[in-house]
């Protein structure tokens, strides 16, 4: 029978040696100082960021829940603290004989164990409700539009976290009757408990042990704001069998029971934690809630559509070439963790299965591998990068074995570290890419699955008449924007294939895209007619011509209803004149205008302006780019001639037109450097060619690819305070607010205290008269 | 039948503390009114037998019944009928009486209206009322005993079991314990242990002696008396009395042993009239006598001759 009344005596019992005691407020003191401290440090990190220009986008992000946020910075600091309010919960009572005073109160041991444990979480709220002060304040004068679902949710990952640290405390300081021996044992475990999964990293099993056990890398889903069953039951079985245990630990004092039935009963306890445990992991018992505003931890709708296709077994199997950059990836050491970036799909798609491969290879662009072996042979190398990352070299494979073993191509992926997604026997690959997040994300993803779901859409490039090509370097080549397989937003990367077409054979029924980009030399006429015949029976097109692009294709101009206007010029401060900065045409009905909503103009060098024929109505058109080009008027007299006038040039069509069974779609550009490797990598002026290949491709792959998001984009990107109110915010939590609670902690105790003296004062004063009356 | 009459029965216990017996195979029963002295000598099984009465230990065999319920099947309902003084007051320094208290008369089952009349109630009793906003910490020895007297009987247990309630006492304080006890035991029965035989004379109206584990006697204090009277006269003279004719002429006399000049300790059968007897018989012969005093058993005596009777 649990006793109501002894359950509350003893819990208002503990808050008050907690609060009554100078520790529990020395702590809270502590506590604020430090978490206010590096909220300032970091909001001022963020300020020097807007300062400098920088997107400051997920403010409550970076902020609060990221991994530098707020909510990180108090979960690393928590163990050092934890314990100093643990140490003398029990060992105390232990110590000072007081455990048998309860032992002999009708109160069941369980009981008593109950209420010092909620005794602790409950001061343990206090700290959480200075942080969720900060976040407060943080949230309603700090940032503009807070992902209040985040911000708050993140908060239950501190308290998850002094659930568990508190009844580790518990359990550590029943087993000792020195407080400062409890204190040093629970600093130590929970230290471990922090830091277990890294040091197990890459020890097989010890390691998917140590990431279950591991109690930050637990916490790591609420801080960010993602609800995950399988993490509260994780909470709820720790805390539950170190209460267990603490009871059987106390229990123990009235009866100590023979070790093989004690070892017995442990393992019993460890047993069922493993299984609810286990049983928690399970797809179908695991529920997820995202509380960011835009779910951020959540797929896109779209991915998840995908994700329900694919039915059955899913691999996502990593090649590492542990001679060149991101071949980490795949070593024993970070297998865990980089497979836990797959967690997001998982949700979806449980049966998704990683696995890791490591090669080895110098590869042909000495550039990609690390400086630290690029003057070594590639034996020697090997030998080195064994040793580092502490594998047998025998386990890493050359690029012969892995295509003999795993029948995989490295050459072709140009022998960088890379993915390969497998379902059935369609494979996708997943690339790393040369940037600084190196590691693909969930658009690069979806745009694979999607791939092995539905096949890839391919661009075939004609070839032979000087066209830009894909594969070339060059400037004024297409290679970035479509083949270059470190580049995040190649096309390559996206869905696509790419392919030479030679005209003279014919366009082949396979490719979905065709791109004639620039063609210097003419067309005979069986390229000609070839290239007709496949836009007339409904091939999708790209066609870029520049100032010398061959005037052969003029003749295909024409045919889908165009001539090349004048070649335009601008004047620009500081840019080559030849620079055309074109912008975007979103007032007409065409779907691409859509999503070609940037408001960066598009670099295009040297671009002419195209002309709509007269009988051009074979297709329903919608101008895409225009650009404004000085011009001057010939007829008018001498000093009007000399003033220029500014006129609109269209630069870019989209052409469609309905077939039987199929909508086709063209493009036509009046220049075709915008699409070049040289303005895609231009950083000045701002342009968005950058984006351009990528919506240009989703209209003309009837969007099939690339895989769009519908995630909007973040609100919380803009400071409602100036730098004078961020230091005054600062201050305030860093000094103010710890100054009030230790004044509010001194007052209590010392009123205690002096109330205490005075009724002594009271009650001698009070014996003295009794004396003076009877002296005797 | 002999559950009726007890407060308190304890049948054949034993316990075992890893290898040694502290208790082996006592049994006795406590009346429901009175003070019970537990006495036996340090190591006796003392502490060991009022921990297991008041739930702290279990037994490793027999049965103790309070109440009659059998603390083993029903401990929590047991230990609601048990107040219980360990030998050091179980106090928490950081509270004040009050709230101690409070605590105390909550955790012990008391309902939520009735600690605070419970409170003044022992607080009145044991001397309290004006100290009971002060901190515990601040007090001096005698107070905190009575606070653990106090958190004893707050929630009127049938049973009061107090540990050595007067050890680390001055004088005044033992003897304002002694009172408490005996007020405690105006309405509740009353086990407490010493190895003070004075106290148990001073107290108690059941005696139960341990020693070694063992039961060596259990009786009312009229059969103590008889058990543990004294055995031994010191008679000291002005001048050196001839012994062998004081022993001769005194039957009573078994023993004499000079213990210096005119010392004399005398070991005796029979009662106290022998004191008489010398006085009259050293008069007659014109020995001054300056001393005249029983000497009191010793525990360890004691002990000697229970464990002489039960063997």
């Amino acid at each position: 029978m649990i006793s109501g009344s002894g359950f509350q005596a003893l819990f208002i019992k503990e808050l008050r040696a907690l609060f009554y005691t100078p520790v529990g407020w020395i702590v809270l003191v502590v506590f604020c100082v430090q978490t206010a401290l590096a909220f300032a440090a970091n909001l001022e990190s963020q300020f020097l960021l807007d300062a400098s220009g920088s997107s400051v986008a997920r403010l409550t992000e970076r902020l609060l829940t990221w991994n530098v946020g707020l909510y990180r910075d108090v979960l690393d600091r928590l163990y050092l603290l934890v314990p100093l309010i643990t140490m003398g919960i029990v060992s105390r009572e232990l110590q000072s004989g007081t455990h048998e005073f309860l032992l002999s109160c009708p109160v069941q041991v369980g009981v008593l164990i109950a209420a010092k444990y909620v005794a602790l979480v409950t001061y343990f709220v206090s700290l959480v409700l200075f942080v969720a002060l900060i976040v407060g304040a943080c949230g309603l004068f700090v940032i503009d539009q807070t992902d209040w679902g985040a911000a708050l949710f993140g908060l239950t990952s501190i308290f998850a976290m002094l659930s568990i640290y508190g009844a580790v405390g518990l359990f550590i300081s029943s087993c000792t009757r020195y407080p400062i021996v409890a204190g040093v044992v629970t600093l130590a475990v929970l230290f471990i408990l922090s830091n277990l999964h890294a040091w197990f990293a890459g020890v097989q099993v010890a390691e998917t042990v140590a990431q279950w056990v591991s109690v930050s890398a637990r916490s790591n889903r609420m801080r960010a704001g993602l609800f995950d069953s399988a993490d509260v039951v994780y909470v709820a079985i720790v805390v539950t069998t170190l209460l267990v245990l603490t009871t059987d630990k106390v229990s123990m004092l009235r009866n100590r029971r023979p070790i093989k039935k004690y070892a017995g009963r442990l393992a019993v306890i460890f047993l069922c934690g493993a299984v609810g445990a286990w049983v928690s992991t399970l797809s179908q018992f695991r529920h997820f809630a995202d509380f960011t505003r835009f779910q951020l931890h959540t797929p896109s709708v779209e991915t998840q559509a995908l994700l329900t296709r694919l039915k059955g077994k899913v691999e996502v199997s990593t090649f590492g070439n542990i001679l060149m950059f991101d071949g980490s990836y795949a070593t024993p050491k970070f297998r865990m963790r980089d497979s836990t970036r797959f967690d997001l799909y998982r949700r979806y798609k449980p049966e998704m299965a990683n696995s890791y491969t490591m090669y080895h290879s110098a590869g042909q662009r000495l550039s990609q591998r690390t400086s630290r072996l690029s003057d070594l042979s590639e034996a020697e190398s090997l030998k080195i990068a064994c040793e580092v990352i502490d594998v047998d070299c025998r386990s890493v494979l050359s690029p012969t074995s892995l295509r003999e073993i795993e029948g995989i191509d490295a050459e072709a992926e140009d022998y960088r570290s890379f993915r390969i997604l497998r379902w059935r026997e369609q494979e996708a690959p997943i690339r790393f890419f040369d940037d600084p997040r190196r590691i693909a994300q969930e658009s690069e993803i979806s745009a694979a699955i999607k791939r092995v779901v539905s096949g890839a859409a391919v661009i075939g490039f004609t070839d032979g008449n000087g066209e830009r090509r894909f594969d070339r370097l060059g400037g004024s080549d297409y290679e970035r924007a479509f083949a270059r397989l470190s580049y995040r937003f190649a096309l390559v990367n996206h869905g696509f294939d790419v392919e030479t077409v030679s005209l003279s054979d014919g366009v082949p029924e396979h490719i979905d895209v065709l791109v004639v980009a620039d063609p210097r030399q003419p067309f005979d006429s069986i390229q000609l007619d070839s290239l007709k015949a496949y836009i007339q029976e409904g091939g999708n097109l790209l066609l870029a011509i520049d100032t010398d692009t061959t005037s052969s294709i003029d003749n295909i101009l024409e045919y889908v209803g165009f001539h090349r206007g004048p070649v335009i010029q601008q004047q620009h401060d500081d840019l080559p004149q030849s620079l055309v900065l074109a912008s975007y045409v979103t007032e007409h009905g065409l779907s691409i205008q859509d999503y070609l909503q940037d408001p960066s103009p598009v670099a295009m060098p040297g671009s002419v302006a195209l002309y709509p024929s007269s009988s051009a109505d074979l297709f329903e058109q919608a101008p895409i780019l225009v650009a404004s080009r000085t011009t001057t008027n010939p007829v008018a007299g001498s000093s009007e001639r000399r003033k220029p006038s500014l006129t609109s040039s269209t630069v870019g069509y989209a052409l469609q037109r309905k077939l039987a069974n199929q909508t086709q779609r063209l493009l036509i550009f009046g220049d075709a450097d915008f699409l070049s490797n040289g303005e895609i990598e231009r950083t000045s002026p701002s342009t968005s060619n950058r984006s351009l290949p990528s919506n240009l491709l989703y209209f003309l792959s009837d969007t099939k690819f690339p895989v769009k998001m519908s995630r909007p984009t973040a609100h919380d990107r803009r400071f409602l305070i100036d730098r004078e109110t961020k230091n005054s915010i600062s201050l305030a939590f860093s000094f103010v607010v710890p100054t009030l609670i230790a004044l509010l902690g001194a007052s209590l105790i010392l009123r205690r205290r002096s109330r205490s003296r005075w009724l002594d004062r009271i009650r001698k004063s009070d014996q003295g008269m009794r004396i003076s009356r009877n002296p005797r | 039948m002999h559950l009726e009459k007890s407060i308190l029965e304890v049948q054949d216990l034993s316990h075992k503390y890893v290898v040694d017996w502290a208790l082996d195979g006592v049994s006795f029963n406590v009346q429901s009114t009175g003070i019970t002295g537990l006495l036996g000598s340090n190591g006796a099984g003392k502490s060991t037998l009022m921990k297991i009465v008041c739930g702290c230990l279990d037994a490793t065999a027999g049965d103790v019944f309070v109440d009659g319920l059998r603390i083993s099947e029903q401990p929590i309902e047991a230990r609601r009928r048990i107040g219980y003084l360990p030998q050091t007051p179980p106090l928490y320094l950081e509270l004040t009486v009050t709230e101690y208290l409070s605590f105390c008369g909550g955790i012990r089952g008391l309902s939520h209206s009735s600690i605070a009349p419970a409170v003044r109630r022992v607080c009145g009793q044991f001397g309290l009322s004006k100290v009971r906003g002060k901190l515990i910490g601040q007090l001096s020895g005698g107070y905190r005993q009575r606070i653990g007297l106090a958190q004893a009987v707050i929630h009127r247990p049938h049973l009061v079991v107090l540990d050595e309630p007067t050890v680390g006492l001055d004088p005044n304080q033992i003897l304002l314990a002694r009172n408490l006890i005996s007020e405690i035991a105006a309405d509740h029965a009353v086990l407490f242990s010493t190895h003070i035989l004075q106290e148990v004379e001073a107290l108690c109206e059941q005696v139960v002696m341990l020693e070694s584990g063992r039961l060596v006697f259990q009786g009312t204090m009229d059969r103590y008396r008889s058990v543990v009277r004294p055995q031994k006269l010191h008679v000291r003279y002005e001048g050196s009395p001839n012994l062998e004719k004081l022993q001769k002429e005194i039957v009573q006399i078994r023993n004499l042993r000079s213990l210096g000049p005119g010392d004399i300790q005398i070991e005796f059968s029979g009662d106290r009239q022998i004191a008489k007897a010398i006085l009259g018989h050293s008069r007659d012969n014109g020995w001054s006598v300056n001393e005249i005093y029983f000497e009191q058993s010793s525990l360890e005596d004691v002990f000697e001759r229970l464990s002489g009777q039960t063997r």
